[in-house]
């Protein structure tokens, strides 16, 4: 009986041994010299593999960083400590890239902006935008299909209410989702402690933007009068503010007859 | 029985309207001009808000090669040239805006009787060019365009389509049946057009028998040859139209002259024959109102700019609550989300529908069956364009292809899994034409 359980067990641990023994020979033999400065990149590196800043991959980027020393590299998901510890590793200075996180200009909810109809088809922003402008009667509203969504890989989208939402303690500003929308509703913007913006892109008549959307921009200039540093222009009856002379008094906010300019508060210490 | 060879489908034909005559719709108080009721550039406007038009008038001019003028369906007064209106072809378009006097009066020259037998070829296609029209079957493409094929295309078939497969529909059913002559004599003026050794032939669904008959008997005498042909959808498309009749195939990519024929919509024929006999422009057709959920169903001759709403109204209104309005035929044409929509030179028919069962019917995942495949007219795979459209890989999608398909939407018909498959395919259109632009 003895025997019966012997035989299995010196067979099995001869062969682990043999594997064991292999596997270390093998994995010494074919090593790959890493340069300890690219996985010391790498720990460093957001790790989403999203591809914004043009390479293949984190793995890749550090690859890249250290292999060029481009300055000009620049993982967008990167703070400003996390550039400059890079930067300290490698010797050199970072170029780096100002922080921006993504901004949806619209506001039109199912709440306030006129739908067209019930939408029954594919749920894509895109497969919507082709009969009549898609879920919403506004030709510039987000159509709240989540076309942008599938793009975002740092979990910073919702749909909430027929739009889409930014979550912005994620968004790390790497600009995928831009170009997946159809009607141009997400811009990046730097970020600002205080950052007012015009969430509309309506650039319709005041009286017909009011028929389709009660929170839209109507072009009525205002926020144009209103500001004191003159930042705000109203153009083909839709107003934007200069972020880079927005002195965040809020004035523009609390003369906006539509409530289509909104407040953001940024963690510039992200 | 003649038939095209490659795939095709036979949904139920619901030719509700077949046995109504046409009546026609008094023209409404306000009429909305559509600038783009064809393919190619919008027409571009000439009057002015506040001028006075009189009923024929040339109100907007052609913009470029592939561009159909547009006319004062009324005469009136202009209230705006730059009206935003929804386009039954799925859009938004600028609109003129007319406000009808109730004169009716035509414009100069207009609605009178021409002798137009001794015109030359030049004559005939200017007459047709200066009257706007375009293929009423639904595709609006401009005819002088069409009758003009580039010179080293020989045209020795010329085909009348009054295949009409499209279920509801009987708007060309009822012109033959109501007006053969003039049918006859819009064919005769196309076919003088073209060579003498033209081959004419006038293609009929087989469930038109009475329009077979007459069509028949009012041909006598004439070269043309009435044929008939299998009831299956989508007998009417240029295509398969010209496969049943010649047998010819066109490959992938060519059109109808690359093959020597010419095919055009019964409406279409009529229209011309108006155009050079009597100088009128296009600007009233006849329609079927039809579908379930109206309480009259009708077959309309209307005026062009006419909305929904009065058509809709003066069939009496809606039996019911309706979640389907369909501009066209059900395989084809567009959903709309308003009754406040005017009608083009297009609208071949207005479908009123409850469809029960619309929210019910959800995508599943494709089961690889094959059927539309089977189906396809074309000869395409369509579960294949699916497939790369859904996982973003359009333009792994062989383009040609691509735009080979008509968008019948038979593959749509008779999938299992109610997959939208026409829905990926223009889809897939548009994001290829995105990635180009």
């Amino acid at each position: 009986m003895l025997n019966s359980i012997f035989i299995p067990v010196i067979t099995l641990t001869v062969t682990a041994l043999v594997l064991g023994i292999s596997i270390v020979l093998v994995s010494k033999k074919f090593h790959v010299d890493e340069d300890p400065l690219v996985e010391a990149v790498v720990k460093l590196l957001p790790g989403a593999n999203c591809g914004a800043c043009g390479q293949a991959g984190c793995s890749q980027f550090a690859v890249t960083l250290v292999a060029t020393r481009d300055p000009n590299l620049a993982c967008p998901a990167l703070s400003a400590d996390g550039t400059e510890q890079i930067g300290a590793i490698l010797g050199m200075e970072l170029s780096g890239m100002k922080p921006v996180i993504c901004t949806v200009k619209c506001q039109g909810t199912t709440a306030v902006a006129k739908q067209t109809a019930e939408y029954h088809g594919i749920m894509d922003c895109w497969a919507a935008k082709q009969a009549f402008h898609g879920t919403k009667v506004c030709p510039y509203a987000c159509l709240g299909l989540g076309s942008c969504l599938s793009a975002c890989t740092y979990d910073a989208m919702r749909i909430v209410d027929g739009i889409v939402e930014i979550i912005e303690e994620n968004c790390v500003g790497c600009g995928l989702c831009i170009k997946e929308c159809p009607v141009n509703v997400l811009e990046l913007q730097e970020k600002k402690p205080n950052r007012y913006l015009v969430a509309c892109r309506s650039t319709d008549k005041g009286a017909a933007t009011k028929k389709y959307c009660e929170v839209g921009c109507i072009g009525c200039k205002k926020c144009e009068k209103a500001c004191p540093a003159e930042a705000i222009t109203v153009d083909n009856f839709c107003a934007v503010i200069d972020q880079s002379i927005c002195t965040s008094c809020g004035a523009c906010i609390e003369a906006c007859p539509t409530h289509a300019i909104v407040l953001k508060e940024d963690n510039i210490r992200y | 029985m003649r038939t095209f060879k490659k795939g095709g489908i036979h949904p139920p034909e619901n030719k509700i309207t077949a046995d109504v005559p046409i009546e026609t719709l008094p023209t409404p108080h306000v009429l909305t001009v559509l600038l783009s009721q064809h393919l190619g550039k919008p027409a571009k406007p000439i009057v002015q808000k506040g001028e006075s038009v009189k009923k024929g008038q040339l109100i907007a001019e052609a913009d470029g090669f592939i561009s159909a003028h547009v006319h004062a369906p009324t005469s009136g007064k202009i209230t705006s040239v730059d009206e935003r209106s929804p386009n039954p072809a799925g859009q938004y378009s600028q609109a003129i805006i007319i406000e009808a006097d109730g004169q009716e009066e035509w414009a100069e020259g207009m609605n009178i009787d021409i002798e137009y037998a001794s015109f030359p070829r030049e004559e005939k296609l200017r007459k047709i060019q200066d009257a706007g029209i375009v293929g009423m079957g639904g595709a609006g493409f401009p005819s002088h365009v069409k009758l003009n094929p580039p010179k080293d295309k020989k045209i020795d078939t010329l085909i009348l389509n009054g295949a009409e497969c499209e279920p509801f529909l009987t708007p060309d059913y009822r012109l033959l049946m109501e007006e053969p002559e003039r049918v006859i004599k819009g064919l005769e003026i196309v076919a003088s057009l073209f060579g003498e050794d033209l081959k004419v032939y006038i293609g009929i669904e087989q469930n038109k028998p009475r329009a077979i008959r007459i069509m028949k008997e009012r041909s006598k005498g004439t070269p043309f040859e009435v044929v008939s042909l299998k009831t299956k959808y989508p007998q009417g498309s240029e295509k398969q139209l010209i496969n049943a009749l010649t047998g010819r195939t066109l490959t992938v990519g060519q059109l109808p002259f690359d093959a020597g024929c010419l095919v055009h919509n019964t409406a279409t024929i009529y229209a011309i024959y108006e155009a050079v006999a009597k100088n009128k422009p296009l600007i009233e057709r006849v329609l079927s109102v039809s579908g379930m959920s109206i309480k009259n169903a009708k077959n309309l001759r209307a005026t062009i700019g006419t909305k929904i709403t009065d058509i809709v109204e003066y069939c009496g209104g809606l039996k019911e609550e309706i979640n389907q309005l369909i501009v066209g035929g059900p395989m084809m044409n567009k959903s709309q989300f308003t009754l406040d929509v005017p009608i083009t030179k297009t609208t071949s028919g207005i479908l009123l529908i409850n469809n029960k069962e619309l929210d019910r019917l959800r995508e599943m995942a494709c089961i690889r069956c094959g059927k539309c495949v089977d189906v396809c007219p074309q000869g395409l795979q369509p579960w294949r364009f699916v497939d790369l459209a859904q996982n973003r890989r359009t333009d792994e999608i062989p383009v040609n292809m691509l735009n080979d398909c008509m968008e019948c939407g038979s593959c749509t018909f008779v999938c299992p899994a109610r997959r939208d498959i026409v829905h990926w395919i223009k889809y897939a259109k548009a994001m290829n034409a995105r990635r180009k632009g």
